[in-house]
């Protein structure tokens, strides 16, 4: 018998975890803690359509009504500040310390911050509904914006600041934006489509120096440029929030190590979510960082909470909006192999294939949905397919779907 | 009751959909013979479902992956939280007809 269950973290892991507990017909206590002062929420539009100001408050990610019907005990504003393994005690920043039989850690990621001083007014993070609304409020008085780091969610960002009608620039240490998240080719496609709807790009360049003194007023890069800049936006990636689970005792490396099934090295804590290294197909473990794989290791990790424990090895799954483009990306993309390019049959999105020795282990689709629905699908069966039949657009993608389901 | 002549059954197949336009747009699909119509706007985002993925009687939405059930509406993966309204749907002979007017959230 479980007699409570405590998620640290109300964001999307934590909510999913919660729902999935109950769904799984578990009725005892569950205690979902934040720290955010709000219900949970939809992440990812506060780089979006929130901050575009088209939405004025992110979706939440349940019914309204679910947390109270489903009794689930929501503390939103009371950060647990440690944890003891062995007991499953867990303290909070106010009020006593309660004793859970189960720990999920859902703690999520911390904004990666800039190795050089000093702060200043007008430099901003976005990860949580507060940094968002502060970036949305400084966009709405400035002209012109720097955005340190074109991964993600500088990218978005920068999209958005242009919709706004700020001029804006990216700067991006590599040689190419978003390598890391989507490989170089597609970097390069997305710095073209930016580069068009207005955005300035600037690659092989660090930002060494905010110009103040007190606000910041411009910032110096590495090759002696000097940008005016109203606001800064530092994206250069995020940290799995691992505080907690170190000082727990609790081994942590790109996350908090865990199975496939999201157990810790500790037999009643797991992990899931961007906090957590989670076993990745053919990859290493680490944190996806995407909405989809949260969701996903939440419902596993609270399943094997309850003893129904399933390995489920993670295949990255992201999606992104960039230069009003819907872009979607499944498996392995960034590491070199064979690219196969197939342009959808109406013209108007195109999807880039992986194939490694025969197989197809990953895609990303542009301004294609339709058929990364399909695609996606081709990378989990791990299809082996003709290069030539792939990049066909009259083989019908949903064929494959079919031939793969029969074990092709 | 106003129902519209839509198309043929022959006309979509097997697991697809087709996108009716209307003041609310509405998508019809074909599952496994049966014709069954809902909102073709995902209740999480502005996006059609009507080119969505249909897995037995669940259409997928493309664009973030939520699920809903075509017999009920109801949410059967997230991100969605809210139900889609259905539409009701008549097959005379070979043509199928939908009512346009009567799209209502399951109780
Ligand atoms: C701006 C932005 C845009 C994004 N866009 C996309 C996108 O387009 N597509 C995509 O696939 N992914 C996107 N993501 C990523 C996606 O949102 C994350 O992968 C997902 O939110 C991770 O869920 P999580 O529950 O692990 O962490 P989070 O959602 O970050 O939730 C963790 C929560 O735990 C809280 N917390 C931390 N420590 C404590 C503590 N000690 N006590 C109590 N609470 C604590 C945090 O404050 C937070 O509320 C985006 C992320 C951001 C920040
Ligand atoms: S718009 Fe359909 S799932 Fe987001």
């Amino acid at each position: 018998m479980i007699g409570a269950i405590a998620i640290i973290g109300a964001g999307l892991g934590g909510t999913r975890a919660a729902q999935t507990l109950r769904a799984e017909g578990y009725d005892g206590r569950i205690l979902l803690i934040g720290d955010e002062g709000v219900a949970p929420y939809d992440r990812p539009s506060l780089s979006k359509a929130v901050l575009a100001g088209e939405l004025e408050h992110p979706l939440p990610l349940v019914e309204s009504g679910w947390i109270e019907e489903a009794g689930v005990e929501l503390l939103p504003s009371n950060p647990v500040v440690d944890i003891d393994a062995a007991e499953g005690w867990i303290a909070f920043q106010r009020g006593p310390a309660f004793q859970a039989d189960r720990i999920l850690i859902a703690t999520g990621a911390q904004a990666r911050t800039l190795p050089i001083g000093p702060s200043m007014d007008g430099v901003h993070y976005l990860r949580n509904l507060a940094d968002s609304r502060s970036l949305a409020a400084a966009m709405r008085s400035a002209e012109t914006m720097v955005v340190v780091g074109g991964g993600l969610i500088g990218c978005e960002v920068a999209t958005t600041a242009r919709k706004l009608g700020l001029s804006v620039t990216i700067v991006e240490a590599s040689d190419e934006l978003l390598a890391r998240a989507l490989g170089p080719s597609i970097g390069r496609q997305c710095r073209t489509w930016l580069n068009d709807v207005g955005v300035a790009t600037i690659t092989d360049a660090a930002v060494s120096r905010l110009i103040g003194p007190n606000r910041v007023e411009a910032v110096e890069l590495s090759n002696g440029l000097i940008l005016p800049a109203d606001i800064v936006l530092v994206s250069i990636g995020a940290e799995p929030e691992v505080g907690l689970a170190r000082r727990a005792g609790l081994p942590c490396q790109n996350g908090i190590i865990v199975d496939a099934t999201g157990a810790t090295s500790s037999p009643r804590i797991f992990a899931a979510g961007d906090a957590a290294a989670w076993p990745v197909r053919n990859g290493v473990a680490r944190s996806l960082e995407t909405y989809l794989n949260t969701q996903e290791q939440a419902a596993v990790a609270a399943r094997s909470m309850l003893g129904f424990a399933r390995p489920t090895p993670q295949l990255p799954l992201a999606w992104t909006e960039i230069a009003g483009r819907h872009i979607q990306a499944a498996g392995q993309f960034t590491s070199p192999g064979e690219i196969i390019l197939r342009n959808d049959a109406d013209g108007r999105g195109a999807i880039s294939f992986r194939l490694q020795e025969g197989r197809v282990v990953g895609c990303v689709a542009i301004a294609a949905p339709g058929s990364f629905a399909f695609a996606r699908r081709l990378v989990e069966a791990e299809l082996r397919i003709d290069a030539t039949a792939l990049a066909d657009p009259n083989t019908s993608l949903r064929d494959l779907v079919r031939m793969a389901a029969r074990g092709g | 009751m106003a129902f519209t002549h839509i198309c043929m059954t022959s006309d979509i197949a097997v697991g697809e959909g087709l996108r009716i336009e209307h003041e609310e747009p509405v998508a019809l699909f074909n599952v496994d013979g049966t014709f069954l119509a809902v909102q073709d706007k995902c209740t999480h985002g502005d996006w059609s479902l009507a080119e969505g993925y249909v897995d037995g009687d669940m259409v997928e939405c493309t664009l973030h992956m939520a699920k809903f059930c075509l017999r009920t509406g109801k949410v059967c993966a997230p991100p969605a939280t809210q139900p889609l309204k259905l539409y009701p749907v008549r097959i005379e002979g070979n043509n199928v007809l939908v009512d346009l007017s009567a799209g209502a959230v399951a109780a």
